[in-house]
């Protein structure tokens, strides 16, 4: 059982326990798998974004990569507020995330900076499907009760989706062995997000 | 075991006679009955919890529970038994073989003591949070340490009540088929206190506070078995010395990055960061 209590933050003087939702055990278990996966991978996007930067920071393509990486750090900024609000336990793979996302973003971003698009590209369509999948999941259940989350998710799969169509733009399907190494991250990132869900 | 029948009777009267051939296959079968029927019972109405349409059903959950309660009353006597639960059994007007419920026996009955307690720090805590957060903000709040100290303690002093026969019941909730019940109610107990702490932590921090806090309440609970002293002030003495030992993990809500990176890495992280200051790759 979880009871959430909103104060009312719009005015001060009338601190008051507003209103509360409760989940049930079950309610609770799939709220806990979703934003503890959300949060990882927006942890884990952070890093490759940082990564991609590493190494093509100086270039022309940077502000572009600068832009996503704020779009990100905002996402990162909602799932770490929501961790304890909603009493979620954080993945315990958190430092394995931070240097295997650092990796995949520097090492992409070697191949130059098609590379990198690539690698945003499949990321990103595997991150909006599982976003998509979440919502499905959310609906199904009660879109009343989940408002909250189901707000930030969509709002997090559209700017997700919209980096995807910026790696399109910028030549990603140009990068070397562009299907087979997009198809690589994807299985990757799949992966990842069976992990993350559990531990 | 009629008066089990007769509360229990209500939901499934015909298939009681099934139910008599063995003593625990009996309460087991039992427990399925009431189970099945609160699963269709749910699908029927939905979601209506409401209670008026529950009078004449009896929920397993609350019925075992009023016996274990009841059979707190005898653990002094009888120890963390199968005696002590069928004693509460009597005690709620059941038949003694009701204890057949409980499979794990002494060891149902310690975790269902150390949940119940978990339950009623967290719901006198959280009162109290609340009705601080509703007064006005004049008053001052108690430091984190303050307010973690106190929640152990008085944690550690509703298990001084079974002070005798608590190493037994350790005992019982280390056995294979309790441990990972009691490691859960363990966790529960210390991210209900960091969660009314104000915890906000969203990194290793929440692993190495939680463990801490664990290390430091498994730690007064050992040391209060052998308080000899009265009220236990030795054991709420002993833990204001762990959390000074302890001073800077604990008290702080915002631990620095690096140091439970450190702590829990084993320097994985720092090391990782040296290597990209080497490459020269660390952004600024």
């Amino acid at each position: 059982m979880l009871t959430l209590g909103y104060r009312n933050t719009l005015n001060p003087l009338k601190k008051r326990w507003l209103s509360q939702i409760t989940f049930t055990d079950k309610e609770k278990a799939i709220i806990d798998r979703m934003i503890r996966v959300d949060h990882a991978g927006e942890f884990g996007a952070n890093t490759i974004y940082q990564g991609q930067l590493a190494v093509l920071g100086k270039t022309p393509v940077a502000p572009v990569i600068e832009h996503m990486w704020e779009q990100e750090k905002e996402h990162l900024d909602i799932f770490n507020k929501l961790i304890p609000k909603y009493r979620v336990r954080p993945t315990a793979l958190l430092p394995i995330w931070n240097v295997a996302g650092w990796v995949l973003g520097a090492s992409t971003a070697m191949l130059g900076k098609e590379g990198a698009m690539a690698c945003t590209v499949a990321v990103e369509s595997v991150i909006g499907e599982h976003y998509n999948d979440q919502i499905r999941e959310l609906v199904a259940i009660n879109p009343d009760k989940y408002k909250e989350l189901l707000e930030i998710i969509t709002k997090c799969r559209d700017e997700e989706l919209e980096h995807h169509d910026t790696g399109l733009e910028h030549d990603a399907e140009q990068a070397p062995f562009y299907k087979s190494l997009t198809e690589f991250i994807k299985v990757g990132c799949k992966g990842a997000i069976w992990i993350a869900e559990r531990v | 075991m009629p008066t089990l029948y007769k509360t229990i009777g209500c939901i499934c009267r015909k298939s009681l006679h099934v139910a008599t051939k063995s003593q625990t296959k009996n309460s087991a079968y039992l427990q399925q009955i009431v189970e099945n029927s609160h699963s269709d019972y749910n699908t029927e109405h939905g979601n209506h919890n409401d209670g008026s349409h529950c009078d004449n059903h009896i929920d397993v959950n609350s019925v075992k529970s009023s016996i274990l309660d009841q059979a707190l009353l005898h653990v002094a006597e009888l120890g963390w038994s199968e005696q002590a639960i069928a004693a509460g059994a009597k005690g709620c007007g059941y038949s003694s073989s009701a204890s057949g419920m409980f499979p794990r026996k002494g060891a149902d009955l310690a975790l269902h003591f150390y949940q119940s307690s978990n339950k009623s720090l967290f719901d006198s805590l959280q009162a109290e949070v609340q009705e601080r957060a509703l007064r006005d903000d004049d008053t001052p709040k108690p430091s984190v340490q303050a307010f973690i100290m106190d929640a152990v303690d008085r944690r550690i002093r509703m298990t001084a009540v079974y002070q005798s026969t608590w190493p037994q019941a350790m005992g019982l909730m280390t056995h294979p088929n309790a441990a990972g019940d009691a490691f859960t109610n363990l966790g529960q107990l210390v991210d209900d206190i960091w969660y009314l702490a104000g915890d906000k932590s969203h990194d290793m921090s929440w692993y190495a506070k939680r463990a801490e806090l664990a290390f430091i309440y498994k730690t007064a609970e050992l040391f209060m078995l052998q308080d000899k002293s009265e009220d236990f002030t030795e054991t709420s003495k002993f833990i204001e010395r762990r959390f000074e030992d302890l001073g800077v993990v604990v008290t702080t809500l915002s631990l620095s990055k690096d140091f439970t990176a450190g702590f829990l890495n084993g320097g994985m992280q720092s090391m990782w960061t040296i290597a990209k200051n080497m490459a020269g790759v660390y952004p600024r």
